[in-house]
Protein backbone atom coordinates (compact mmCIF):
# COMPACT_ATOMS: atom_id res chain seq x y z
CA UNK A 1 0.00 0.00 0.00
CA UNK A 2 1.17 3.54 -0.68
CA UNK A 3 1.77 5.98 2.14
CA UNK A 4 1.46 9.67 2.81
CA UNK A 5 3.80 11.54 5.13
CA UNK A 6 1.94 13.93 7.42
CA UNK A 7 3.74 16.75 9.16
CA UNK A 8 1.29 18.32 11.59
CA UNK A 9 1.86 19.93 14.95
CA UNK A 10 0.73 22.93 16.96
CA UNK A 11 3.36 25.64 17.46
CA UNK A 12 4.17 26.35 21.09
CA UNK A 13 4.20 29.84 22.53
CA UNK A 14 7.97 30.17 22.14
CA UNK A 15 7.89 29.29 18.45
CA UNK A 16 8.22 31.98 15.80
CA UNK A 17 5.22 30.34 14.14
CA UNK A 18 2.93 30.68 17.16
CA UNK A 19 1.33 33.94 16.02
CA UNK A 20 0.00 32.71 12.69
CA UNK A 21 -1.08 29.28 13.89
CA UNK A 22 -4.78 28.49 14.33
CA UNK A 23 -4.97 25.28 16.35
CA UNK A 24 -8.63 24.55 15.57
CA UNK A 25 -7.95 24.77 11.85
CA UNK A 26 -4.92 22.49 12.23
CA UNK A 27 -7.22 19.97 13.87
CA UNK A 28 -9.93 20.42 11.21
CA UNK A 29 -7.47 20.05 8.34
CA UNK A 30 -5.96 16.84 9.74
CA UNK A 31 -9.46 15.50 10.32
CA UNK A 32 -10.48 16.05 6.72
CA UNK A 33 -7.18 14.65 5.43
CA UNK A 34 -7.58 11.42 7.38
CA UNK A 35 -11.18 11.01 6.22
CA UNK A 36 -10.14 11.60 2.62
CA UNK A 37 -7.14 9.24 2.40
CA UNK A 38 -7.43 6.57 5.07
CA UNK A 39 -9.08 3.98 2.85
CA UNK A 40 -6.42 4.24 0.16
CA UNK A 41 -3.11 5.22 1.76
CA UNK A 42 -1.26 4.60 4.98
CA UNK A 43 -0.53 7.66 7.06
CA UNK A 44 3.04 8.04 8.30
CA UNK A 45 3.79 10.64 10.95
CA UNK A 46 5.29 11.43 14.35
CA UNK A 47 2.03 11.81 16.22
CA UNK A 48 0.82 14.56 18.54
CA UNK A 49 -0.98 14.10 21.88
CA UNK A 50 -3.89 16.32 20.83
CA UNK A 51 -4.26 14.82 17.36
CA UNK A 52 -3.31 11.12 17.59
CA UNK A 53 -6.44 10.10 19.56
CA UNK A 54 -8.59 11.88 16.98
CA UNK A 55 -6.93 9.96 14.15
CA UNK A 56 -7.47 6.73 16.04
CA UNK A 57 -11.16 7.59 16.56
CA UNK A 58 -11.74 8.37 12.89
CA UNK A 59 -10.23 5.02 11.91
CA UNK A 60 -12.56 3.24 14.34
CA UNK A 61 -15.64 4.99 13.04
CA UNK A 62 -14.74 4.39 9.43
CA UNK A 63 -14.14 0.70 10.14
CA UNK A 64 -10.47 0.95 9.29
CA UNK A 65 -7.92 -0.95 11.36
CA UNK A 66 -5.88 1.79 13.04
CA UNK A 67 -2.80 -0.38 13.49
CA UNK A 68 -2.65 -0.99 9.76
CA UNK A 69 -3.74 2.41 8.54
CA UNK A 70 -1.32 4.57 10.52
CA UNK A 71 2.41 4.24 11.19
CA UNK A 72 3.76 6.28 14.08
CA UNK A 73 7.45 7.13 14.41
CA UNK A 74 8.85 7.97 17.83
CA UNK A 75 12.39 8.77 18.88
CA UNK A 76 13.75 6.84 21.85
CA UNK A 77 15.26 10.11 22.99
CA UNK A 78 11.77 10.84 24.39
CA UNK A 79 11.51 7.54 26.25
CA UNK A 80 9.28 8.07 29.26
CA UNK A 81 7.19 10.72 27.55
CA UNK A 82 5.33 8.54 25.08
CA UNK A 83 1.54 8.75 25.22
CA UNK A 84 -0.12 5.81 26.96
CA UNK A 85 -2.04 4.74 23.89
CA UNK A 86 1.20 3.75 22.11
CA UNK A 87 1.19 0.61 24.23
CA UNK A 88 -2.17 -0.47 22.84
CA UNK A 89 -1.12 -0.55 19.23
CA UNK A 90 1.65 -2.27 17.36
CA UNK A 91 2.01 0.42 14.73
CA UNK A 92 4.76 2.38 16.47
CA UNK A 93 8.33 2.38 15.14
CA UNK A 94 10.90 3.44 17.72
CA UNK A 95 14.08 4.96 16.34
CA UNK A 96 17.24 4.97 18.46
CA UNK A 97 18.34 8.26 19.93
CA UNK A 98 21.70 9.76 18.93
CA UNK A 99 24.31 10.58 21.58
CA UNK A 100 21.62 11.70 23.98
CA UNK A 101 21.11 14.81 21.85
CA UNK A 102 17.66 16.05 21.02
CA UNK A 103 18.28 17.56 17.56
CA UNK A 104 20.44 14.68 16.35
CA UNK A 105 17.86 12.20 17.61
CA UNK A 106 15.02 14.02 15.86
CA UNK A 107 17.03 14.11 12.66
CA UNK A 108 17.66 10.37 12.84
CA UNK A 109 13.96 9.75 13.35
CA UNK A 110 13.07 11.96 10.38
CA UNK A 111 15.65 10.18 8.23
CA UNK A 112 14.13 6.80 9.08
CA UNK A 113 10.58 8.04 8.55
CA UNK A 114 11.19 9.87 5.29
CA UNK A 115 13.37 7.20 3.72
CA UNK A 116 10.41 4.89 3.34
CA UNK A 117 10.02 3.95 -0.27
CA UNK A 118 6.24 3.68 -0.07
CA UNK A 119 5.77 7.43 0.38
CA UNK A 120 3.95 9.04 -2.54
CA UNK A 121 3.09 12.39 -1.02
CA UNK A 122 3.74 14.76 1.88
CA UNK A 123 1.19 17.02 3.54
CA UNK A 124 2.22 19.92 5.79
CA UNK A 125 -0.30 21.41 8.22
CA UNK A 126 0.57 23.95 10.91
CA UNK A 127 3.93 22.98 12.36
CA UNK A 128 6.99 24.64 13.80
CA UNK A 129 10.71 24.88 13.19
CA UNK A 130 11.30 21.23 12.28
CA UNK A 131 8.99 21.49 9.28
CA UNK A 132 11.53 23.21 7.07
CA UNK A 133 14.02 20.38 7.57
CA UNK A 134 11.32 17.77 6.97
CA UNK A 135 10.33 19.49 3.76
CA UNK A 136 13.91 19.67 2.53
CA UNK A 137 14.58 16.02 3.39
CA UNK A 138 11.37 14.85 1.76
CA UNK A 139 12.14 16.73 -1.44
CA UNK A 140 15.63 15.19 -1.64
CA UNK A 141 14.42 11.67 -0.96
CA UNK A 142 11.27 11.82 -3.08
CA UNK A 143 11.79 14.36 -5.85
CA UNK A 144 8.78 13.12 -7.83
CA UNK A 145 6.30 12.91 -5.00
CA UNK A 146 3.48 15.40 -4.44
CA UNK A 147 3.99 17.99 -1.72
CA UNK A 148 1.01 19.80 -0.29
CA UNK A 149 1.29 22.65 2.23
CA UNK A 150 -2.02 23.93 3.61
CA UNK A 151 -1.78 27.66 4.37
CA UNK A 152 -5.07 28.46 6.16
CA UNK A 153 -4.16 26.90 9.56
CA UNK A 154 -0.99 29.00 9.62
CA UNK A 155 2.26 27.92 11.23
CA UNK A 156 5.33 26.79 9.32
CA UNK A 157 3.25 25.21 6.55
CA UNK A 158 2.02 28.63 5.49
CA UNK A 159 5.62 29.84 5.38
CA UNK A 160 6.62 26.93 3.15
CA UNK A 161 4.22 28.11 0.51
CA UNK A 162 5.58 31.65 0.50
CA UNK A 163 9.26 30.60 0.74
CA UNK A 164 9.29 28.07 -2.07
CA UNK A 165 8.06 29.43 -5.40
CA UNK A 166 8.27 25.96 -6.88
CA UNK A 167 5.65 24.59 -4.53
CA UNK A 168 2.19 24.99 -5.94
CA UNK A 169 -0.04 26.58 -3.34
CA UNK A 170 -2.69 24.05 -2.45
CA UNK A 171 -5.08 26.84 -1.65
CA UNK A 172 -4.98 30.38 -0.34
CA UNK A 173 -4.68 31.60 3.24
CA UNK A 174 -8.44 31.87 3.64
CA UNK A 175 -9.50 28.56 2.15
CA UNK A 176 -10.90 26.43 4.96
CA UNK A 177 -12.70 23.97 2.70
CA UNK A 178 -10.32 21.17 3.61
CA UNK A 179 -12.75 18.47 2.54
CA UNK A 180 -12.68 19.76 -1.03
CA UNK A 181 -8.92 20.31 -1.01
CA UNK A 182 -7.92 16.80 0.01
CA UNK A 183 -10.51 15.00 -2.00
CA UNK A 184 -9.44 16.96 -5.06
CA UNK A 185 -5.78 16.15 -4.57
CA UNK A 186 -6.09 12.57 -3.39
CA UNK A 187 -9.10 11.31 -5.25
CA UNK A 188 -8.15 8.59 -7.73
CA UNK A 189 -8.57 9.92 -11.22
CA UNK A 190 -10.51 8.22 -14.01
CA UNK A 191 -7.38 6.77 -15.55
CA UNK A 192 -5.97 5.22 -12.36
CA UNK B 1 -12.88 42.00 16.87
CA UNK B 2 -13.40 41.47 13.14
CA UNK B 3 -16.91 40.54 12.07
CA UNK B 4 -17.75 36.97 13.01
CA UNK B 5 -20.60 36.46 10.58
CA UNK B 6 -21.64 38.21 7.36
CA UNK B 7 -25.19 38.94 6.27
CA UNK B 8 -26.41 40.62 3.12
CA UNK B 9 -29.51 41.88 1.35
CA UNK B 10 -29.29 41.49 -2.39
CA UNK B 11 -31.62 42.05 -5.29
CA UNK B 12 -34.26 44.77 -5.20
CA UNK B 13 -36.03 45.21 -1.89
CA UNK B 14 -39.06 47.48 -2.12
CA UNK B 15 -39.92 50.44 0.09
CA UNK B 16 -38.86 49.91 3.69
CA UNK B 17 -38.54 46.13 3.49
CA UNK B 18 -34.77 46.13 3.87
CA UNK B 19 -34.89 48.57 6.78
CA UNK B 20 -37.59 46.57 8.54
CA UNK B 21 -35.57 43.38 8.25
CA UNK B 22 -32.44 45.21 9.36
CA UNK B 23 -34.17 46.46 12.51
CA UNK B 24 -35.34 42.99 13.46
CA UNK B 25 -31.96 41.39 12.75
CA UNK B 26 -30.23 44.10 14.77
CA UNK B 27 -32.59 43.58 17.69
CA UNK B 28 -32.14 39.80 17.60
CA UNK B 29 -28.37 40.10 17.59
CA UNK B 30 -28.34 42.61 20.42
CA UNK B 31 -29.89 39.85 22.57
CA UNK B 32 -26.60 38.03 22.10
CA UNK B 33 -24.58 41.11 22.90
CA UNK B 34 -23.61 41.35 19.23
CA UNK B 35 -23.79 44.59 17.25
CA UNK B 36 -25.05 44.53 13.70
CA UNK B 37 -22.51 46.22 11.46
CA UNK B 38 -19.66 45.49 13.88
CA UNK B 39 -19.73 41.92 15.19
CA UNK B 40 -21.96 40.78 12.37
CA UNK B 41 -21.21 42.47 9.05
CA UNK B 42 -24.25 43.91 7.30
CA UNK B 43 -24.22 44.45 3.58
CA UNK B 44 -27.36 46.23 2.42
CA UNK B 45 -27.91 46.41 -1.35
CA UNK B 46 -24.94 44.09 -1.76
CA UNK B 47 -24.04 43.90 -5.43
CA UNK B 48 -21.71 42.00 -5.28
CA UNK B 49 -21.51 40.24 -1.92
CA UNK B 50 -18.04 38.91 -1.11
CA UNK B 51 -18.11 37.37 2.37
CA UNK B 52 -14.90 36.03 3.83
CA UNK B 53 -14.46 32.32 3.19
CA UNK B 54 -13.61 31.89 6.87
CA UNK B 55 -16.97 33.03 8.19
CA UNK B 56 -20.54 31.78 8.04
CA UNK B 57 -22.50 34.03 5.70
CA UNK B 58 -26.02 34.24 4.30
CA UNK B 59 -28.03 36.51 2.04
CA UNK B 60 -31.62 37.46 1.32
CA UNK B 61 -32.39 37.97 -2.34
CA UNK B 62 -35.40 40.22 -2.94
CA UNK B 63 -36.78 39.18 -6.32
CA UNK B 64 -38.08 42.08 -8.39
CA UNK B 65 -38.11 43.12 -12.06
CA UNK B 66 -34.64 44.34 -12.99
CA UNK B 67 -33.09 43.37 -9.64
CA UNK B 68 -29.31 43.06 -10.09
CA UNK B 69 -28.11 39.49 -9.68
CA UNK B 70 -24.47 40.59 -9.23
CA UNK B 71 -22.38 37.59 -8.16
CA UNK B 72 -25.33 35.37 -7.22
CA UNK B 73 -24.01 32.42 -9.24
CA UNK B 74 -20.61 32.56 -7.54
CA UNK B 75 -22.20 32.69 -4.09
CA UNK B 76 -24.38 29.70 -4.83
CA UNK B 77 -21.39 27.75 -6.16
CA UNK B 78 -19.55 28.50 -2.92
CA UNK B 79 -22.41 27.22 -0.80
CA UNK B 80 -23.39 30.56 0.71
CA UNK B 81 -27.08 30.20 1.66
CA UNK B 82 -29.46 32.49 -0.25
CA UNK B 83 -33.09 32.98 0.80
CA UNK B 84 -35.27 34.20 -2.09
CA UNK B 85 -37.99 36.66 -1.06
CA UNK B 86 -40.77 37.50 -3.47
CA UNK B 87 -43.55 40.05 -3.49
CA UNK B 88 -47.15 38.92 -3.47
CA UNK B 89 -49.02 38.74 -6.73
CA UNK B 90 -49.55 36.46 -9.67
CA UNK B 91 -46.40 37.36 -11.58
CA UNK B 92 -44.03 37.18 -8.60
CA UNK B 93 -42.47 33.87 -9.57
CA UNK B 94 -41.41 35.40 -12.89
CA UNK B 95 -39.08 37.73 -10.99
CA UNK B 96 -37.12 34.85 -9.44
CA UNK B 97 -33.67 34.57 -11.11
CA UNK B 98 -33.05 31.34 -13.00
CA UNK B 99 -30.39 30.27 -10.53
CA UNK B 100 -32.94 30.42 -7.68
CA UNK B 101 -35.86 28.74 -9.46
CA UNK B 102 -35.36 25.37 -7.69
CA UNK B 103 -35.42 27.04 -4.27
CA UNK B 104 -38.24 27.45 -1.80
CA UNK B 105 -38.95 31.14 -1.32
CA UNK B 106 -40.68 33.39 1.18
CA UNK B 107 -43.47 35.77 0.19
CA UNK B 108 -42.78 38.98 2.07
CA UNK B 109 -46.40 39.96 2.75
CA UNK B 110 -47.31 36.51 4.02
CA UNK B 111 -44.16 35.91 6.04
CA UNK B 112 -43.62 39.42 7.36
CA UNK B 113 -40.24 40.90 8.14
CA UNK B 114 -39.93 38.77 11.32
CA UNK B 115 -39.95 35.46 9.47
CA UNK B 116 -37.76 36.83 6.71
CA UNK B 117 -35.21 38.01 9.28
CA UNK B 118 -35.40 34.66 11.10
CA UNK B 119 -34.79 32.78 7.83
CA UNK B 120 -31.66 34.82 7.24
CA UNK B 121 -30.39 34.34 10.78
CA UNK B 122 -31.08 30.62 10.66
CA UNK B 123 -28.94 30.22 7.55
CA UNK B 124 -25.99 31.84 9.31
CA UNK B 125 -26.49 29.79 12.47
CA UNK B 126 -27.68 32.80 14.45
CA UNK B 127 -30.90 31.56 16.03
CA UNK B 128 -30.65 30.92 19.78
CA UNK B 129 -31.52 27.24 19.43
CA UNK B 130 -28.58 26.82 17.06
CA UNK B 131 -26.08 28.31 19.49
CA UNK B 132 -25.41 25.22 21.55
CA UNK B 133 -22.62 24.92 24.07
CA UNK B 134 -21.58 21.91 26.17
CA UNK B 135 -20.29 23.30 29.46
CA UNK B 136 -18.21 20.68 31.22
CA UNK B 137 -16.70 21.02 34.70
CA UNK B 138 -15.84 19.24 37.94
CA UNK B 139 -18.43 20.01 40.56
CA UNK B 140 -16.09 20.09 43.57
CA UNK B 141 -13.72 22.49 41.86
CA UNK B 142 -15.73 24.85 39.67
CA UNK B 143 -19.39 24.87 40.59
CA UNK B 144 -19.56 28.59 41.31
CA UNK B 145 -17.93 29.56 38.04
CA UNK B 146 -20.00 27.05 36.06
CA UNK B 147 -23.27 28.47 37.32
CA UNK B 148 -22.09 32.02 36.62
CA UNK B 149 -21.18 31.06 33.08
CA UNK B 150 -24.48 29.25 32.64
CA UNK B 151 -26.35 32.45 33.57
CA UNK B 152 -24.11 34.77 31.59
CA UNK B 153 -24.15 32.67 28.42
CA UNK B 154 -27.89 32.01 28.65
CA UNK B 155 -28.44 35.75 28.86
CA UNK B 156 -26.42 36.04 25.64
CA UNK B 157 -28.69 33.65 23.80
CA UNK B 158 -26.66 30.47 24.03
CA UNK B 159 -28.31 27.12 24.63
CA UNK B 160 -26.14 25.59 27.36
CA UNK B 161 -25.95 21.98 28.41
CA UNK B 162 -24.30 21.50 31.79
CA UNK B 163 -22.03 18.46 32.03
CA UNK B 164 -21.43 18.18 35.76
CA UNK B 165 -18.69 15.77 36.58
CA UNK B 166 -18.46 14.75 40.18
CA UNK B 167 -19.27 11.11 40.39
CA UNK B 168 -17.02 8.25 39.31
CA UNK B 169 -17.13 7.91 35.53
CA UNK B 170 -19.42 5.36 34.03
CA UNK B 171 -17.82 2.61 31.98
CA UNK B 172 -19.08 4.11 28.74
CA UNK B 173 -19.72 7.71 27.92
CA UNK B 174 -23.48 7.71 28.24
CA UNK B 175 -25.24 7.79 24.92
CA UNK B 176 -27.52 10.73 25.64
CA UNK B 177 -24.64 12.78 26.96
CA UNK B 178 -22.55 11.98 23.92
CA UNK B 179 -25.33 12.97 21.56
CA UNK B 180 -25.82 16.27 23.37
CA UNK B 181 -22.12 16.90 22.88
CA UNK B 182 -22.33 16.09 19.17
CA UNK B 183 -25.16 18.59 18.79
CA UNK B 184 -22.98 21.39 20.13
CA UNK B 185 -20.54 23.56 18.25
CA UNK B 186 -18.34 24.18 21.26
CA UNK B 187 -17.11 22.21 24.24
CA UNK B 188 -16.45 24.77 26.98
CA UNK B 189 -14.38 23.11 29.65
CA UNK B 190 -13.39 24.53 33.03
CA UNK B 191 -9.92 23.09 33.37
CA UNK B 192 -9.37 22.85 37.09
CA UNK B 193 -6.72 20.81 38.89
CA UNK B 194 -8.26 17.38 38.44
CA UNK B 195 -10.84 18.06 35.75
CA UNK B 196 -9.27 16.90 32.51
CA UNK B 197 -7.71 13.59 33.49
CA UNK B 198 -10.73 12.57 35.54
CA UNK B 199 -13.30 13.61 32.96
CA UNK B 200 -11.81 12.50 29.66
CA UNK B 201 -9.97 9.44 28.57
CA UNK B 202 -7.72 10.00 25.56
CA UNK B 203 -10.15 7.98 23.47
CA UNK B 204 -13.24 9.95 24.44
CA UNK B 205 -11.58 13.32 23.91
CA UNK B 206 -10.19 12.18 20.57
CA UNK B 207 -13.68 11.11 19.64
CA UNK B 208 -15.09 14.54 20.46
CA UNK B 209 -12.43 16.15 18.30
CA UNK B 210 -13.15 13.73 15.47
CA UNK B 211 -16.68 15.18 15.32
CA UNK B 212 -15.22 18.58 14.53
CA UNK B 213 -16.34 20.13 17.80
CA UNK B 214 -14.18 23.06 18.81
CA UNK B 215 -12.92 23.37 22.36
CA UNK B 216 -12.59 26.43 24.55
CA UNK B 217 -10.56 25.66 27.62
CA UNK B 218 -10.74 27.98 30.62
CA UNK B 219 -7.51 27.34 32.48
CA UNK B 220 -7.55 27.78 36.24
CA UNK B 221 -4.74 29.92 37.66
CA UNK B 222 -1.23 28.43 37.64
CA UNK B 223 -2.27 25.23 35.94
CA UNK B 224 -0.47 23.74 32.97
CA UNK B 225 -2.77 22.51 30.25
CA UNK B 226 -2.61 18.88 29.25
CA UNK B 227 -0.89 18.54 25.85
CA UNK B 228 -4.05 16.76 24.78
CA UNK B 229 -5.73 20.16 24.64
CA UNK B 230 -3.10 21.79 22.40
CA UNK B 231 -5.60 22.35 19.60
CA UNK B 232 -8.10 23.99 21.92
CA UNK B 233 -8.59 27.71 22.27
CA UNK B 234 -7.56 28.83 25.75
CA UNK B 235 -8.50 31.51 28.22
CA UNK B 236 -6.02 31.35 31.09
CA UNK B 237 -7.32 32.90 34.28
CA UNK B 238 -5.06 34.94 36.50
CA UNK B 239 -5.37 34.51 40.27
CA UNK B 240 -6.97 37.94 40.49
CA UNK B 241 -9.82 36.85 38.26
CA UNK B 242 -10.95 34.06 40.53
CA UNK B 243 -12.24 34.42 44.06
CA UNK B 244 -10.59 31.51 45.85
CA UNK B 245 -13.22 31.52 48.58
CA UNK B 246 -16.42 31.47 46.53
CA UNK B 247 -14.95 30.01 43.33
CA UNK B 248 -16.56 32.77 41.32
CA UNK B 249 -15.11 34.73 38.45
CA UNK B 250 -14.78 38.48 38.11
CA UNK B 251 -17.05 40.22 35.63
CA UNK B 252 -13.98 40.95 33.51
CA UNK B 253 -13.11 37.26 33.32
CA UNK B 254 -16.71 36.38 32.44
CA UNK B 255 -16.71 38.93 29.66
CA UNK B 256 -13.41 37.62 28.34
CA UNK B 257 -14.68 34.04 28.26
CA UNK B 258 -17.98 34.95 26.62
CA UNK B 259 -16.25 37.02 23.97
CA UNK B 260 -13.79 34.24 23.16
CA UNK B 261 -16.60 31.71 23.08
CA UNK B 262 -18.39 33.79 20.47
CA UNK B 263 -15.27 33.79 18.30
CA UNK B 264 -14.62 30.07 18.74
CA UNK B 265 -18.24 29.17 18.06
CA UNK B 266 -18.39 31.24 14.89
CA UNK B 267 -15.27 29.58 13.54
CA UNK B 268 -16.51 26.11 14.40
CA UNK B 269 -19.85 26.76 12.74
CA UNK B 270 -18.20 28.06 9.58
CA UNK B 271 -15.78 25.15 9.22
CA UNK B 272 -18.28 22.42 10.02
CA UNK B 273 -21.06 23.64 7.76
CA UNK B 274 -18.69 24.39 4.90
CA UNK B 275 -17.00 21.00 5.01
CA UNK B 276 -20.31 19.15 5.36
CA UNK B 277 -21.75 21.00 2.38
CA UNK B 278 -18.56 20.50 0.36
CA UNK B 279 -18.66 16.75 0.93
CA UNK B 280 -22.25 16.52 -0.25
CA UNK B 281 -21.56 18.63 -3.32
CA UNK B 282 -18.60 16.50 -4.35
CA UNK B 283 -20.56 13.30 -3.94
CA UNK B 284 -23.42 14.67 -6.01
CA UNK B 285 -21.14 15.82 -8.78
CA UNK B 286 -19.26 12.53 -8.81
CA UNK B 287 -22.46 10.67 -9.70
CA UNK B 288 -23.25 13.17 -12.44
CA UNK B 289 -25.70 15.33 -10.51
CA UNK B 290 -25.63 19.07 -9.93
CA UNK B 291 -26.09 21.30 -6.91
CA UNK B 292 -28.06 24.50 -7.50
CA UNK B 293 -27.01 25.95 -4.18
CA UNK B 294 -28.04 26.31 -0.55
CA UNK B 295 -31.35 27.92 0.36
CA UNK B 296 -33.66 28.46 3.32
CA UNK B 297 -32.87 26.27 6.36
CA UNK B 298 -29.52 25.50 4.72
CA UNK B 299 -31.24 23.03 2.42
CA UNK B 300 -29.05 21.88 -0.46
CA UNK B 301 -30.91 21.78 -3.77
CA UNK B 302 -29.76 18.80 -5.78
CA UNK B 303 -30.62 17.65 -9.27
CA UNK B 304 -29.88 13.99 -9.97
CA UNK B 305 -28.58 12.76 -13.34
CA UNK B 306 -32.13 11.68 -14.23
CA UNK B 307 -33.33 15.28 -13.56
CA UNK B 308 -35.13 14.39 -10.34
CA UNK B 309 -34.90 17.12 -7.73
CA UNK B 310 -33.90 16.30 -4.17
CA UNK B 311 -33.76 18.66 -1.20
CA UNK B 312 -31.06 17.67 1.29
CA UNK B 313 -30.91 19.10 4.78
CA UNK B 314 -27.51 18.56 6.34
CA UNK B 315 -27.48 18.34 10.10
CA UNK B 316 -24.38 18.75 12.20
CA UNK B 317 -25.55 16.77 15.21
CA UNK B 318 -27.52 13.58 15.66
CA UNK B 319 -30.77 13.64 13.67
CA UNK B 320 -34.20 13.23 15.21
CA UNK B 321 -37.74 12.90 13.91
CA UNK B 322 -37.90 16.71 13.99
CA UNK B 323 -35.16 16.90 11.37
CA UNK B 324 -37.07 14.47 9.19
CA UNK B 325 -40.21 16.54 9.60
CA UNK B 326 -38.33 19.72 8.67
CA UNK B 327 -36.89 18.05 5.59
CA UNK B 328 -40.28 16.74 4.53
CA UNK B 329 -41.67 20.26 4.88
CA UNK B 330 -38.88 21.76 2.75
CA UNK B 331 -39.13 19.15 0.04
CA UNK B 332 -42.00 18.02 -2.13
CA UNK B 333 -43.47 14.53 -1.88
CA UNK B 334 -40.76 12.02 -1.08
CA UNK B 335 -37.78 13.95 -2.42
CA UNK B 336 -36.25 15.14 0.84
CA UNK B 337 -33.26 13.84 2.75
CA UNK B 338 -31.60 14.55 6.08
CA UNK B 339 -27.86 14.17 5.75
CA UNK B 340 -25.94 13.50 8.90
CA UNK B 341 -22.48 12.58 10.02
CA UNK B 342 -22.89 9.07 11.37
CA UNK B 343 -19.32 8.97 12.69
CA UNK B 344 -19.62 8.54 16.44
CA UNK B 345 -23.34 7.79 16.62
CA UNK B 346 -23.92 5.18 19.29
CA UNK B 347 -24.80 1.78 17.74
CA UNK B 348 -28.05 1.56 19.72
CA UNK B 349 -29.14 4.94 18.41
CA UNK B 350 -28.03 4.00 14.90
CA UNK B 351 -30.37 1.02 15.06
CA UNK B 352 -33.14 3.36 16.13
CA UNK B 353 -32.32 5.75 13.28
CA UNK B 354 -32.35 2.95 10.75
CA UNK B 355 -35.79 1.91 12.06
CA UNK B 356 -37.08 5.50 12.07
CA UNK B 357 -35.87 6.05 8.52
CA UNK B 358 -37.68 2.95 7.36
CA UNK B 359 -40.99 4.22 8.81
CA UNK B 360 -41.00 7.61 7.12
CA UNK B 361 -41.76 7.84 3.41
CA UNK B 362 -41.66 11.61 2.95
CA UNK B 363 -38.00 12.11 3.89
CA UNK B 364 -34.95 9.86 4.11
CA UNK B 365 -32.09 9.63 6.57
CA UNK B 366 -28.79 9.52 4.70
CA UNK B 367 -25.33 9.14 6.20
CA UNK B 368 -22.89 11.75 4.93
CA UNK B 369 -20.35 9.20 3.69
CA UNK B 370 -23.08 7.33 1.79
CA UNK B 371 -24.56 10.31 -0.04
CA UNK B 372 -23.26 9.27 -3.44
CA UNK B 373 -24.54 5.74 -3.05
CA UNK B 374 -28.00 6.84 -1.89
CA UNK B 375 -28.48 9.52 -4.50
CA UNK B 376 -27.29 7.29 -7.33
CA UNK B 377 -29.98 4.82 -6.36
CA UNK B 378 -32.63 7.34 -5.30
CA UNK B 379 -35.45 6.12 -7.50
CA UNK B 380 -34.88 2.48 -6.72
CA UNK B 381 -34.87 2.81 -2.92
Amino acid sequence: MTAIFLSASVPRRDSEYYETAEPFLIQAAVRELVKAVINRHQLVWGGHPAITPMVWSICQDMDVEYSEAVVLYQSKYFQGQFPDENQHFNNVIYVDGVDGEREASLRAMRQAMLSRDDLVAAVFIGGMEGVVEEYRMFRELHPQAMVLAVPAPGGAARELVSRDPSMPAASDDDDIDFAALFRRDFEPHEDE
Amino acid sequence: MAALYELAIMGGAAGTQAENVEDIVGEALSQFGLALGVDVAWHKNAAPFHPSTRRSAAALFFCAPGAPEANLDALLARGVPVVPVVASGPSSSATVPIALKPFNFLTYDDAGPERVAAALLECAGLLPRQRRVFLSYRREEARGAALQLFDELSARGFDIFLDTHGIPPAVDFQMVLWHRLCDCDVLLMLDTATYFESRWTAAEFGRALSKGISVLRVGWPNLTASPRTDTASSVDLSAAELDAGTGTLTSGALARICSQLEVVRSQSHAVRTLNLHSGVKQDVERIGGTVAGVGPRNAIYVQLPDKQNVVALPTVGVPTSTHLHDAATEGAEGNAAVIYDSVGVHPTWQTHLDWLGSQISTARLVKAHEVGWHLADWSAT
